[in-house]
């Protein structure tokens, strides 16, 4: 079967290229890596710790789950593509991951979450990793790592 | 190394430290909930509450 014409590193002829073409492929793996890790990771809390997701929880997640298989259809070919459809997808992710850190502070009054009435409370701190990292602070930090590699790749990769 | 092996055995890996990090975290638990049950086991006993049998004998609550 014949890759498509949009994924570099085709030309086995070009070098240069075909750096290219393996350095986009790296920072999209460690994209994969780092949402995997996240998919992982938010499981334990929930399926292990029995920490019940909170609704903001559950926006964040909808955005992380989905890059996972994104980044992974994206590596075989290496696909342009994948920047186009992971990126928005991190970016709302990131835009929860902030909201909801600005509730756990209590920046946001409590009147406006929109997890208040009767199921998990998203102000509640129930896991602070070292004494300072938060939940909502993980996920700001991953959908963060996962938006500035994207960057890089579509800068450095897909001109 | 082909790249398709290297995200198999990434995938591979995670699983594994998921699947391990979840079975030490719940022996864990056990362990926990056994000591604080045996530290906390005379509370449960009335001073008056007649004892017989062996101690450490299986009690089925109905």
């Amino acid at each position: 079967m014949n890759e498509p014409s949009t994924a570099i590193g085709s030309s086995p002829d070009d070098s240069t290229t075909g750096q290219v073409a393996q350095l986009g492929w790296v920072l999209v793996f460690a994209c994969w890596l780092i949402a995997t890790v996240a998919l992982l990771g938010s499981l334990f809390f929930s399926e292990i710790m029995n920490l019940q997701p909170c609704v903001l929880c559950w926006y964040q997640r909808i955005f992380m789950y989905p890059l996972v298989v994104i980044f992974l259809v994206g590596l075989f070919p290496l696909d342009p593509g994948v920047i186009r459809y992971a990126l928005p997808l991190a970016l709302i992710g990131w835009g929860f991951g902030v909201f909801h850190y600005l509730v756990y502070s209590e920046y946001i009054p409590e009147s406006i979450q929109p997890c208040t009435q009767g199921g998990v409370s998203c102000s509640e701190i129930n896991l602070e990793l070292l004494g300072f990292i938060t939940i909502p602070m993980m996920s700001i930090l991953t959908f963060s790592a996962i938006i500035i590699l994207l960057i890089i790749v579509r800068k450095r990769c897909f001109k | 190394m082909k790249k398709s092996y290297i995200v198999v055995i990434a995938a591979i890996l995670l699983i594994s430290a998921f699947i391990g990090t979840a079975v030490v975290y719940q022996q864990q638990q056990v362990t926990e909930i056994k000591v604080v049950s045996s530290q906390f086991a005379a509370r449960l006993e009335s001073d008056y509450a007649a004892t017989m049998g062996d101690p450490d004998a299986r009690v089925t609550i109905v």
